[in-house]
């Protein structure tokens, strides 16, 4: 017998991304067409926003680890932690990344690095305290297929234009004056180019929010699948989620202001700090991964 | 994993190598020959859990196809799960061929389930180290466990060496996962 039906590809997700990968694309290029007809002088701006993101391409994962208070952990001492992250790699076949504890009892986990040689895989005390072996086997698997499907970079492409948008709009001031300062004689052309500029940023600002927020859920579902599938075990993820969401719910003080900073500290909103539970729209709500995983475990019945 | 998986972010597995495993048997006299160890009658294959209740019935059949005394082979069989619930399903018996036929056994009862990409990996017992085969990579390591959590890696490096021209090694180290503490005593 040939391999399992559900080790196919869920061709319903991949439409969905593709169809948001497409519009985001189609989006950022009418929004350059714009900007090159308006005759925007946006080298500068391009070049800095690009040197920032590729920084922070680089950067990533020490300032994620710094602003996170992670420490990365040897295999002395957390034994344990590193001997799921090796079978799990040997099983995948990924690279071993390397293996970081934060400490804090909100149970969660992220992934960070620019490509799977540079990943690191942070997981939190609680996660470890209140989630059985293998469920933070489950939760590794979902974070190790983030570093698989090189989350950091699709979604730091992704962020691209959406940033010089969303400069564009917060330095409004600064271009009125631009306008001004450019439009010479003409003046009130320049004022109305400005302006048109800023409009055009809005709409783009928010509707490349929106898809990007799209995508990030189903990089999330892809994650998800991906540790059902290296795992074997689509309901261990599905406990692991619960227990994680519950957690999270009731504890959010300090601890999750702290992971707050850290976002705080990149200029793109949908850096891969993938904490698991933190049900906001860079994730898909519970229900819908619950219902994923369940469809995958009946699947594998078949 | 292509350019499209990555972009749209899908995982596949890929199925067990399961070939190369044989090979293990000419080289055995090479093993005794070269770095004087013998192969200390213990073979267990590793298997991931999985779900699906189809696998369990795998496990079984196999078991009972190794226990059997009409198989024709010099071996028994003892089951282990460790503890990050991994089976081992442990060929002991004097003869390393037949302990290879064994597994073997083993490889094509979890291909013919579907389960092909649950095989992690083969280790054979040579009293001082242990020989590691991947499934994922159709590549032997040794590896050599000197204490909990401790492994002698330049002894690891010169077995390797020396295997090389008889065996297929891999060749990146870091793929040398450990597989700590082998349930081998486990009951039959």
């Amino acid at each position: 017998m040939a391999k399992p039906r559900w080790y196919g590809r869920d061709a319903g997700l991949t439409f969905r991304m593709g169809l948001v990968m497409f519009l985001l694309a189609a989006l950022y290029l009418a929004f350059v067409a714009v900007l090159l007809a308006l005759r925007v002088p946006m080298t500068f701006l391009v070049l800095i926003i690009g040197g920032m993101l590729v920084a922070q391409f680089f950067f990533a994962d020490r300032m994620v680890l710094a602003a996170t208070g992670a420490r990365v952990v040897t295999r002395q001492e957390a034994p344990e932690l590193h001997q799921i992250v090796d079978r799990l790699c040997q099983m995948s076949d990924i690279p071993r990344p390397q293996v970081a504890i934060m400490d804090t009892d909100v149970p969660n986990a992220f992934a960070t690095g620019r490509d799977p040689r540079h990943a690191v895989v942070t997981v939190t005390r609680g996660l470890m305290r209140r989630l059985d072996p293998d469920e933070v086997e489950a939760v590794l698997g979902h974070e190790l297929s983030h570093v698989k499907n090189r989350d950091v970079a699709v979604m730091t492409i992704a962020s691209f234009f959406a940033t010089v948008a969303s400069v564009l709009v917060q330095q409004f001031l600064w271009f009125g004056l631009w306008g001004g300062g450019m439009g010479g004689r003409r003046r009130g052309n320049g004022g109305n180019a400005a302006v048109l500029v800023w409009l055009v940023a809005i709409v783009v600002w928010a509707l490349s929010y929106l898809l990007i927020r799209a995508l990030s859920r189903y990089r999330e579902l892809a994650a998800d699948r991906g540790s059902a599938i290296i795992t074997g075990q689509p309901s261990k993820l599905a406990s692991a989620l619960v227990k994680i969401s519950q957690q999270v719910s009731r504890t959010a003080d300090r601890d999750l202001r702290q992971t707050d900073a850290a976002a705080a500290f990149f200029i793109v909103p949908a850096l891969r700090r993938d904490s698991l539970a933190a049900l906001i729209a860079t994730h898909p709500p519970l229900n819908v991964r619950l219902a994923q995983l369940e469809r995958l475990s009946r699947e594998m019945e078949r | 994993m292509g350019f499209l998986d990555t972009l749209f972010g899908r995982t596949r597995t890929r199925s067990a190598r399961v070939d190369a495993l044989f090979r293990l048997s000419t080289a055995e006299p090479d093993l005794e020959d070269k770095l004087q160890v013998r192969y200390g009658g213990r073979l267990a294959v590793v298997l991931r859990d999985m779900e699906a209740s189809r696998f369990a019935k795998v496990l079984q059949e196999a078991r009972d196809i190794l226990g059997r005394s009409s198989n024709d082979l010099p071996v028994t069989v003892a089951e282990a799960t460790d503890n990050l619930h991994f089976h081992w399903l442990i060929v002991k018996g004097k003869d390393l061929t037949a302990a290879l036929t064994g597994a073997h056994l083993v490889e094509q009862l979890a291909e013919e389930g579907g389960f092909s990409d649950a095989l992690l990996a083969a280790i054979a017992d040579f009293d001082q180290f242990c020989l590691v085969y991947s499934y994922r990579h159709g590549h032997f390591y040794p590896f050599c466990q000197t204490g909990p959590n401790r492994r002698d890696q330049s002894r690891e490096i010169r077995v390797s060496a020396v295997l090389n021209p008889l065996l297929p090694m891999e060749p990146d180290p870091g793929q040398w996962y450990p597989l700590w503490d082998p349930p081998w005593d486990a009951p039959a």
